[in-house]
């Protein structure tokens, strides 16, 4: 038996099989308004910095 | 306690105006070799010379122009982010000095014909522990700023300068481990096809995570923030970044296609490659679509044209290569000028217009002033560096599909029906149109420094400050 090879293939089935639980993580419900909350990230700095900000939720 | 208010914008400062010089100097050294390639005559002596110069070039457009574009936009984009200065400003200022003088000493050496023959890699040892220094003190800025952020979620940006920080590191570790012989002279601990094997898991991964990976993240920040609108698809930019980290290092034996190499090692890269064309068009449609609902501003602000072209030329060269890595398209385009046209259609187009919109949106705002001196003059410069670019690739497909024809052409009798010299003579009016694109692509950087210059002397460096609240609060 070649440990080594079949460590490759084992670590090969690892890698998709981790690929596929971050796919179907992202797809998730309840993903959806963390990343609604990270996309709007970039919005929620300083006012000065952005002059046509969109309606970001922050009452600053 | 004034620095704790603020972040730390002199070393983006820094950073992006060197940005534009060195931009400016790679650009003109790939300005005099296309020009020596057309005109031989200016071969001037050893030093001069196009062997000499080339990767002068090469290391000046994506070490020096691309590196320093990456420093200033990843030390902004993680602290703005983060909501927190930069970990240590000693230490990120000894990143720039350092990093500068890894340039100043390439730029040294490679005219005196000090390389290590590696493409990509060629500085010798000495320069590479410098490297290596520099590296892990940018390792430790960032990642200790991202350790102390004050919001809660690590921003998708961020996560491919991370990937980029580690997978460099990665990569020349490994590709530079080298024997010194003298203080100039090394030989690489490998042999053969393995030799040949590292390089290319180096020079194709420096392709994805130095050219694609770093200036996606570029892309994840200024490509909403100008357009004034969050990205298209947030969680597409979570499957985009973990389909491309699981599938870029594995691509970089379609360099060695037909060679020593082991022939399923060959299929292997093939196959990866072809798979890349999934991530790439998944990230590109996520940057393009962040338009949607605001294609009105494309007609009348030229940044955002320099960053959605940008995505254009980036969507157009991951179809492109994708396809040169399928061995029977490869038997045609390998060692052509296609391949050349393929680079600068990702270099020029992708890597360097990104960054030039980024650099635009950036430097009116560390200086304090509200938009580039002149806005005009970003529009001329759109226009001229567009149809540089599209000059210099279309003078290239043609060469090169010229040549992998005429190189294979046979007699009915077996023997070649072309010489190579026939083959280099049909390749001349193309590679005058190429220098004719390059020149157009300079000039579009000369009205950058001028402008640039403008804007500076009239602003005065200012350091925002941090907003006192943090975000995740709601």
């Amino acid at each position: 038996m070649d440990w080594t090879n079949l460590g490759r293939t084992l670590f090969t089935v690892f890698c998709l099989i981790v690929f596929v639980v971050i796919v179907l993580g992202a797809f998730g419900k309840k993903s959806k308004k963390r990343y609604d909350e990270a996309a709007n990230l970039l919005f929620s700095e300083d006012e000065d910095d952005q002059p046509q900000k969109p309606d970001a939720s922050n009452g600053a | 306690m004034d620095t704790q208010s603020t972040y730390n914008y002199k070393v983006v400062r820094q950073f992006s105006i060197m940005t534009v010089v060195w931009g400016i100097v790679g650009m003109l050294v790939g300005v005099i070799i296309a020009a020596q390639l057309v005109w031989p005559e200016l071969n001037f002596g050893p030093w001069f010379h196009y062997g000499r110069l080339r990767p002068l070039h090469t290391n000046a457009v994506i070490f020096a122009f691309g590196g320093s574009a990456l420093f200033a936009t990843s030390y902004y984009v993680v602290q703005r982010t983060c909501h927190v200065r930069l970990l240590s400003d000693k230490l990120a200022a000894f990143t720039f000095w350092g990093w500068q003088l890894v340039i100043v000493l390439a730029a040294v050496t490679l005219p005196l014909g000090l390389t290590t023959g590696k493409e990509y890699a060629e500085l010798e040892w000495p320069i590479d522990i410098l490297i290596t220094v520099v590296w892990v003190a940018y390792a430790i800025v960032f990642f200790g700023t991202l350790a102390i952020r004050k919001v809660k979620h690590i921003y998708v940006a961020n996560w491919f300068y991370g990937a980029f920080i580690l997978a460099v590191a990665l990569l020349h570790i490994v590709n530079s481990l080298e024997v010194p012989v003298t203080m100039w002279k090394s030989y690489s601990v490998y042999a053969g096809a393995v030799d040949a094997m590292v390089q290319w898991w180096y020079g194709h991964n420096a392709v994805g995570f130095f050219l694609t990976a770093a200036f996606l993240g570029m892309m994840y920040y200024f490509v909403p923030k100008q357009a004034g609108r969050p990205v298209y698809s947030y969680r597409l930019s979570v499957v985009h970044f973990w389909a491309l980290i699981f599938t870029y290092m594995w691509a970089g034996p379609h360099h060695l296609h037909y060679t020593a190499l082991p022939d399923w090692t060959q299929s292997l890269g093939m196959a990866f490659s072809l798979v890349l064309l999934a991530p790439s068009w998944g990230g590109m449609i996520n940057g393009i679509m962040t338009l949607s609902g605001a294609w009105h501003k494309l007609r009348t602000d030229p940044v955002l044209k320099f960053l959605v072209v940008s995505l254009s030329f980036y969507g157009m060269s991951t179809f492109e290569g994708p396809m040169m890595s399928i061995k029977t398209v490869n038997a045609l385009s390998h060692y052509t000028d296609w391949t050349i046209g393929h680079v600068h259609s990702g270099a020029l187009g992708w890597v360097a217009f990104i960054s030039i919109g980024s650099m635009y949106y950036l430097i009116p705002r560390l200086f304090g002033r509200d938009a580039m001196h002149s806005v005009k003059l970003i529009e001329t410069h759109f226009w001229l560096a567009t149809v540089g670019v599209v000059l210099y690739i279309a003078s290239l497909w043609i060469a090169g599909v010229m040549e992998g024809l005429m190189w294979r052409a046979l007699n009915p009798d077996g023997t070649l029906t072309y010489s190579f010299a026939e083959a280099v003579k049909a390749t001349y009016p193309y590679l005058f149109v190429r220098f004719l694109g390059g020149v157009l692509f300079l000039t579009g950087m000369l009205l950058m420094a001028y402008n640039t210059y403008r804007t500076v002397v009239a602003g005065r460096a200012v350091d925002a400050k941090i907003p006192a609240v943090a975000v995740h609060a709601h």
